[in-house]
Formats: structure tokens, sequence, C-alpha cells
């Protein structure tokens, strides 16, 4: 006889497992598995990936010598699996973009959302003073530029919105809800002073205004929820206590969200 | 008379009979949907659950009873309360299963949530081997299966 065996039983037990022992609890029995995508969990505590300052093994497959053969995909370093991404040359071909293409070795930032249910996914690229996208559906990568002209330096994608930290502080934000094309719709600047301390800024959905909630600087790492989090260069001091544990020095760090379950 | 003191008799699998007051009663969700629905009796059959975890689920429901009545000095009645309850699900597997099954007939939300905590606890760390041995589960996998599950999820059996 087996009384935990009622399938609502064992998603409440699998809903309260840690992250770790949910995955390996999903190997206990197919009952099991199919549990686990039934479950609704709770907000995970957010990670800091820190990337060593050596080696990053980039997910890439030369097919030739030519970058733009170059085969690139998405890896879920978790599960192994794999979203393949169109090639450059599948770029619209303006003149613009063949400076681009010639200097894409400096892809300077990257950007990618995946929704977990619809596998939705969305990559953004920096190349110098233009930005390049590629969204689940579409035949290869879309072009476009800031307003400002300025060199992308970091940025995040968080609902559906692009926020783009550029050379001089400032952050440029772009709307991909409305339509083909993305809308540039709010440029916040950051004063030099200001750029010294801890700010989190967060955005009224309404009036597209920035508030500012707390005091961070200098270069952005992640958002969180509707709030982007900028931190300054001199990380590894910021995040002492987290990073003093690890025994790699890295030169970036990046903050991920797990999320598990099927809801 | 308040109703709170009126006494309500819960019927065990066995035909024991438990008086508890209508409050006690109450925490059993399926029972307070009973009363709202006009049932009137005052005994009510619980043909599902025999006396020795009646008794335990009816000791638990009378602490949280008691304790919710008891005015101010809350941070103090809220870590008595954990306590009871940590001491109150220390139990064997069996006891504990049988409980979490009661909990969740009778639809006592605060006991199903401590007990499916208490299982979850226990799992940590444990091969699938091992909790399909003390939740005598039968391995539904093929080997061919268990191969590509064990894949999928291998990186969380890394130390």
């Amino acid at each position: 006889m087996d009384p935990m065996l009622i399938l609502d039983l064992v998603i409440m037990v699998m809903e309260r497992l840690s992250f770790v022992d949910f995955y390996r609890a999903r190997c206990v029995s197919s009952v099991w598995y199919s549990a686990s995508k039934s479950c609704r969990m709770r907000q995970a505590n957010p990670w800091l990936v820190l990337f060593p300052a050596d080696v990053l093994h980039l997910p890439l497959e030369s097919i030739d010598d030519s970058y733009r053969k170059t085969r690139f995909y998405l890896l879920n370093m978790l599960t192994r699996e794999r979203i393949h991404l169109p090639s450059l040359d599948s770029m619209e071909s303006t003149e613009d973009n063949v400076t681009l293409l010639s200097t894409c070795y400096g892809i300077g930032a990257a950007v990618l959302w995946v929704d977990e249910r619809n596998k939705d996914y969305f990559v953004v690229w920096a190349f110098d003073r233009s930005l390049a996208y590629h969204k689940k559906g579409d035949d290869g990568w879309r072009v476009f530029r800031s307003s400002t002209n300025q060199s992308c330096v970091d940025m995040v994608f968080i609902e559906s919105k692009l926020y783009v930290l550029i050379e001089d502080g400032s952050i440029t934000a772009f709307d991909f809800s409305c339509g083909d094309s993305p809308m540039e719709f709010a440029i916040l600047g950051i004063s030099r002073e200001r750029r010294h301390s801890l700010n989190i800024y967060k955005m009224d959905p309404k009036s597209s205004k920035w508030k500012a909630t707390t005091i961070v600087s200098g270069r952005m790492i992640t958002g969180f929820a509707s709030s982007i989090l900028i931190h300054t260069k001199n990380e590894v001091q910021l995040f002492n206590h987290l990073t003093a544990s690890s025994p790699l020095s890295f030169k970036d760090a990046r903050w991920f969200v797990p999320t598990f379950g099927g809801k | 008379m308040s109703e709170s003191n009126k006494k309500i008799s819960l019927i065990s699998s066995e035909g024991e009979a438990f008086e508890v007051s209508e409050a006690v009663a109450r925490e059993f969700e399926i029972v307070a949907h009973m009363l709202e629905d006009g049932c009137s009796g005052s005994s009510i059959p619980i043909t599902t659950v025999d006396s020795n975890i009646l008794g335990k689920v009816i000791e638990y429901c009378t602490k949280h009873v008691e304790v919710g009545n008891v005015e101010g000095n809350s941070e103090k009645a809220e870590k008595d309360l954990e306590e009871f309850d940590k001491r109150f699900i220390a139990v064997e597997m069996n006891t504990l299963f049988s409980l979490i099954l009661a909990a969740n007939y009778l639809n006592v939300k605060g006991l199903l949530n401590i007990g499916c905590q208490k299982v979850a606890d226990t799992i940590k760390d444990m091969k699938p081997e091992e909790v399909r041995s003390i939740f005598n589960i039968e391995n539904d996998y093929t080997p061919a299966e268990e191969e590509v599950v064990r894949k999928e999820n291998e990186w969380a059996f890394q130390p």
C-alpha cells in the first residue's frame, strides 16, 4: 500500500523541495515526473553567476573559417537543450550592416530572454553602435540603433522592454511589444556624481518616467522584476560577501533567477 | 450561550466518538462546510480516518484554536505554536503519511502544510532509490526511460 501515491500530495511535497532536490525527485518515478510539471513554485532565490576571468566556453561551432557562417545556438546548460539561431549572414544587407559584420568580432554585450512555458525566446546583440535582435519565428537578425548614436555597454530585457546602458552612462529603453520594430521610448541620464552611488531605478509604466528607489552605480548587471539594478565597476567590493567563497577570479557577474516546475 | 461552546461529535472509522467544541470541528474545513450547508446534526462520521489519527488531528486543531483565542503576547504564542508543530509532526513515516492523508481529506490546511514540509525535509539529499523505498514507490521507468530522465537531471546529482 502506498498512501503517498496520490498525485496532489506528491505535487505538494515537491513544491516544498529545494531546487536541486526537486530535480532529483523527478527521477523517482513517472508519476513524480509528471507531478513536477504541475508544481507551482514560489519565487526562487536569485543566483549570482560568476564568469571566470580566464576561460569562457562559448557555444560556438564554426563550420568554416568565416564568422559569418558561424553557427550560433542557445544552450541550456542544465538540460543541454539547444535552440539554433540564424547565422549572421542572414542579416538584412544594408550598407550599415556590412560595416557591422566586419566589426562583429567586437560583440560587446548580449542578452537572452526565454519563456519557460511556451519556449518563446528573444536575443539581442550589441555591435558597436548598432544592436541586432532575433526572436522566435523571425528569419534572421534585425538591426536597430539608439537615437543617441552611442555604443551599448550592457543591457537587460524585462517584460518586452530592452534597457540599454550606453557609453555616457545614460540608459535608453526600447519597447518590443508594439509591432515589428522596437520603439525607443525613454532615455535616462545619470549625472556624474550620481554615477558613484548605488541606484535602483524603476520605471513607472504609465508615465514612462524613471524613479530612483535606492542608491548603487556604474554598470548595469541585471534586471529584476520591473527594477534595474546598476552597480559600479568595483563590483568585487560590492559583492565581497557573496564572492569571497569563490576560488576563481572572475571578470563578470550576472544575476539569474531560477524557475522550476511547469507553472 | 456562545456558539463556540456547542459540542460536536466526530466519529472515527471504528465508530469511536470524539466530542469537540464547534470551534475545533470548524478547523476541519470539510466539517465547516457541512455546518454551513445546514447540516445541524451534532455527530459527524469521518469514515476514512481511524481513531488514532483522528485523535491526533483533533489534538492539533485544539492547540491551534486555543492559541488563536489568546489575546496579546502574539510573538511568544507564535513561537510556542511553532514548537508544538515541530514536536507534533516528529512521528514515524507511516503515521506521517496517515496524518497528511487525513489532513488532505478533512482539509486542515495548517496540518497539511507542516506534513508535506516534513516529507520534503526528509527527502532532502536522498537518492531516488531511497525515496522509492521509504515511500514504497514502484520504479515504473524502463531502464531506457530512466537513463533519459537521469541524463536530463544529471547535474542535480553532481556533488
